[in-house]
């Protein structure tokens, strides 16, 4: 069992999943640590459970995540008017989603990897700034359950060379997909544009699934920010266009 | 021949005086009418621009202020001396200040408070030492349902001259402890350990890192500062939890906190 196929029993990110039919007609979702039972949900029968790899902002809280903060380690420092793609990871979170195929889908349980504690960090000043789900980003290597790999392409528009600490990426440019049947993820290219030695824009590409075979994790509500520009106040556009990080060399 | 029909009618009504009722009748009507006209074109804008509750009394008062104008040159016109009017008013108006004056200060407390907008229906607020939601501002006073349920109304004089924090406008808040540990406790451990708790929390926030201040040993033990941020929504929640966590960890490892004693010394021969 792996992403995207219903299952009964399932073992992932250190959990184990299980759906017991119970006497009275309807499914029992657990969720084990060990043998410690931490989740327990009752669920129409009706509807099949799977695993998807989501977007980071399901934990710790779901309400609170607005953005993925990630902490480049090591630093990036890209020569003047030069670009460099480099390939990390950005964390994901394992949603359990009740569906009955193609209708109305409902998270009914979403962790962590075992072991990993979801931390957060506010991007800015506590009165004007954003709670971002933080995330130290080191080199891809071997592929990881828990972890998407994602190309991060930097471009430097700038007469400096510039060295990059953090991307701080709003969530509803993230793109996650996963190929089902299997537990690889993969999550959609984000393009940083060095614009001068105090803002830089994050766009991501268009998020298209690396080959016909994957699928695109559900896209779930979140929360919404609006376009920030440096030095100003949010000017309050419901559509995000670019998102500009206020940073520095 | 019509000429003077009109000039006979005319000196018969000044005779009788008709000719002045009928200026004070035309000066009634149209204060009236200017009266109405301008508190509704008033009321059109301020509606638009103020909070009904404001919007509303300052048409009428407009319009009241229009028609008791009218009414003066109107008394005035039928020969009433109103400046014996005038003074009385004014001395009724004086004792109707004296004894509104506080009304008349929530009034105007109300509408500075909406001009400067210290906060809107639904914010947490604190006013002195009462924290709370704001369920409903009105032009005399404002409501806040405190956390503990009971529902507070404060004169909006009050709330203008209080200080008020604002909690709903903040994304993040720092918590803030002094863990007191036993004189002869391992306080580089008990740092460890606290940095520790802190770093195995996820509502504590890894920017602003938070802060474990180097301990100072004082009379009561050793004291330790703990500086850590979480998200504004989840304050009351990490304070809590996070306090209690620190002090179970703490004690796991050995690490004693310091309680409030008293040494006493009794004088020889001296019983209690």
């Amino acid at each position: 069992m792996t992403f995207g196929v219903p299952f009964e029993e399932l073992e992932v990110g250190g959990y184990r999943l299980r759906v017991k039919r119970a006497e009275d007609g309807i499914a029992l979702y657990s969720r084990f640590d060990g043998e410690k039972e931490v989740v327990k949900i009752a669920v129409d029968p009706n509807l099949s459970l799977t695993v998807v790899p989501v977007e980071p902002f399901l934990n710790p809280r779901r309400d609170v995540v607005e953005c993925v903060y990630l902490r480049l380690d090591p630093p990036i420092t890209v020569r003047a008017g030069g670009n460099i793609e480099h390939n990390t990871y950005i964390p994901i979170d394992f949603a359990v989603v009740a569906q009955k195929s193609g209708e109305d889908f409902r998270v009914v349980d979403s962790f962590v990897n075992k072991g990993v504690v979801p931390k957060m960090a506010l991007y800015g000043v506590p009165t004007n700034g954003y709670i971002c789900r933080y995330f130290l980003a080191t080199p891809l290597q071997e592929p990881k359950v828990h972890l998407s790999p994602v190309k991060l392409i930097i471009n430097n528009n700038t007469e400096k060379v510039a060295t990059v600490r953090n991307v701080v990426v709003p969530l509803q440019e993230l793109a996650v997909f996963y190929k089902p049947g299997t537990w690889i993820s993969y999550a959609a290219p984000i393009i940083m544009n060095i614009e001068s030695e105090t803002v830089a824009e994050i766009s991501m590409a268009t998020p298209e699934p690396p080959s016909a075979d994957f699928e695109r994790s559900p896209e779930l509500p979140k929360r919404g920010i609006d376009i920030v520009e440096f030095g100003r106040d949010f000017i309050g556009l419901k559509e995000l266009v670019k998102f500009k990080m206020i940073w520095g060399y | 021949m019509v000429e003077a029909l009109i000039s006979q009618v005319l000196n018969l009504l000044h005779a009788y005086g008709i000719d002045r009722f009928a200026n004070a009748f035309l000066i009634v009507t149209f204060s009236l009418i200017v009266g109405y006209v301008l508190s509704r074109y008033l009321r059109l804008w301020a509606v638009a621009r103020l909070p009904i509750e404001i919007a509303v009394p300052l048409s009428r008062v407009v319009f009241l202020s229009v028609i008791v104008l009218g009414a003066l040159i109107a008394l005035r016109h039928l020969g009433v001396d109103i400046s014996v009017l005038l003074v009385a008013g004014g001395v009724a108006g004086l004792a109707l200040g004296f004894a509104a004056q506080t009304v008349v200060s929530n009034l105007l407390s109300g509408i500075f408070l909406y001009f400067d907008r210290p906060f809107k229906v639904g914010d947490a607020i604190a006013i002195g030492d009462r924290f709370g939601i704001v369920e409903d501002i009105t032009i005399f006073s404002t409501r806040i349902r405190l956390f503990d349920g009971r529902l507070l109304r404060v004169s909006n004089e009050e709330v203008f001259k209080s200080n008020i924090i604002n909690l709903a406008n903040i994304k993040a808040r720092r918590v803030e402890y002094q863990i007191v540990l036993a004189h002869g406790a391992d306080a580089t451990k008990a740092t460890e350990v606290i940095k520790r708790v802190l770093d195995e929390d996820p509502l504590v926030l890894v920017e602003p890192a938070p802060l474990i201040f180097s301990p100072q040993v004082t009379l009561d033990g050793i004291v330790v500062t703990v500086w850590a941020w979480t998200t504004a929504g989840l304050y009351f929640d990490v304070w809590t939890a996070l306090l209690s966590k620190i002090r179970e960890e703490l004690t796991k490892e050995g690490i004693k906190l310091a309680v409030p004693q008293r040494i006493i010394r009794l004088r020889e021969g001296e019983g209690l």
